[in-house]
């Protein structure tokens, strides 16, 4: 099963199990602000942090997860309500502290859940715990039909699969129904996705109604994933065009040979000119990868590298020296 | 126990380099009113082919773009301008995306 990778845009975060302690976050140190910070700074803060970590524009690593927390930080502290419900907690605990809300706290109403990071599917599980609104509102907003947002993701997927065609199975968690006591319980759904055949790096598949849930019955928005190719061991890609690096002996580029070359359909023979140097292209027509649409395959280029032998034997040895010492060929001239 | 059953969904490629939606198309598939869809033109985020909203074929890189611009206006709180210049200079950094 394959995760759909590097979320651009959101799946979701994990499902917090009742009675297992969860991390005490720091919204304070997250915004890099004082606990007494006013709400300009934290609004500064927020847009400091925002442009550093969103994880359209950063290159960060682990963009989206900062990004994520910076939003849920500011969330709670933008809103006097929710940062003072906060503030009660106290400024004993550290970031990542094991954390249990106080006695009492279940009965806390922590005014609108607000937007609810939207786009990045939901805040942290301390994040729900502390301000789930309590009998079965949830971030929904009732009586108000609103369509899911679109949701992206990066799917990585092999060149063959590119070529031709594939299913692959995804993994989502979505935001489900109310549990018991009110909170949102997120949901694990699979899904198999028909891959075309001809995708190429950078194309967009959109799987429609897949995207984050609509609310009060509206419905969901569509899931984007963008395809990205793993690494292959033996083809670079540019467009639908295909790279292989081809190691020809000397004798080959000199005087010409017919060699056998992968492509993704299967391994092929082809004509190396006599007189063939180091980095010459070499094109097989239409053996890249497929088209879609009517629009034409690409196609594979081999780039010749002359290599030699490390090891050679006495006559190899003489046979070189016979030919060093009868070529006229001097190419530095 | 008993597994269950996975369903098969049949992605639909979309094609960016295809001009194909007309401009009712285009706010169908952004969920946006019309306005919103002219703010968009008129800043750059937006594209089109031709010369007047009746004549406008658009991408599916277009939706890709006015996503993008939604995110940032959302986010970074960016007035449409800067989303538009945003977007064009991811664009140049990426050239591979989307």
């Amino acid at each position: 099963m394959v995760w759909a990778e590097r979320l651009s845009r959101p799946l979701f975060s994990k499902r917090h199990n009742k009675g297992v302690p969860l991390e005490y976050k720091d919204y304070y140190q997250i915004l890099g602000v004082a606990r007494g910070a006013d709400a300009q700074a934290i609004k500064a803060a927020y847009r400091k942090m925002a442009r550093k970590y969103h994880p359209d524009v950063s290159k960060e690593p682990h963009a989206e997860d900062r990004f994520k927390d910076v939003q849920e930080a500011y969330e709670v502290l933008r809103d006097s309500e929710k940062r003072r419900a906060y503030d009660q907690l106290g400024s004993n605990w550290r970031a990542g502290q094991e954390f249990r809300p106080p006695p009492g706290w279940e009965h806390f109403n922590g005014g609108s859940p607000g937007a609810g990071g939207p786009d990045l599917g939901g805040f942290s599980d301390f994040f729900e715990e502390l301000f789930a609104r309590r009998g079965g509102g949830g971030r929904g907003h009732a009586g108000f039909r609103m369509r899911g947002e679109d949701s992206e993701a990066t799917l990585t997927i092999s060149l063959e699969d590119a070529a031709q065609g594939s299913q692959r199975e995804i993994s989502l968690e979505i935001p489900g129904s109310p549990g018991p006591d009110g909170r949102i319980q997120r949901e694990s759904r699979r899904l198999t996705v028909k891959i075309p055949a001809g995708v190429t790096e950078g194309q967009r598949l959109r799987i429609a109604g897949q995207g984050q849930p609509g609310h009060g019955g509206g419905p969901g928005g569509d899931l984007y994933l963008r395809i990205q190719f793993a690494p292959h061991p033996r083809f670079r890609v540019e467009g639908r065009n295909l790279f292989h690096d081809l190691r020809v002996a000397p004798w080959e580029a000199v005087l010409g040979s017919s060699v056998e070359i992968p492509t993704l359909a299967g391994p092929v023979r082809m004509k190396i000119p006599a007189g063939s140097s180091s980095g010459q292209k070499l094109r097989l027509a239409g053996k890249g990868l497929p088209g879609t649409g009517g629009k034409p395959p690409g196609d594979l280029y081999a780039i010749l590298q002359i290599v030699v032998p490390r090891h050679i034997s006495g006559e190899e040895q003489s046979l070189w020296q016979k030919l060093a010492e009868e070529s006229h060929f001097h190419p530095r001239h | 126990m008993t597994s269950i059953p996975v369903p098969v969904i049949e992605a639909e490629l979309v094609e960016d380099s295809t001009f194909t939606l007309d401009f009712a198309m285009l706010c169908t598939q952004l969920h946006c009113g019309a306005d919103e869809a002219l703010d968009l033109v008129h800043y750059g985020v937006l594209q089109p082919r031709g010369q007047s909203p009746q004549h406008w074929r658009f991408s599916s890189l277009d939706i890709y773009r006015a996503q993008l611009s939604r995110r940032l206006v959302r986010d970074l709180e960016l007035d449409l301008a800067g989303a538009a210049l945003a977007v064009e200079l991811l664009e140049r950094l990426s050239p591979a995306c989307p």
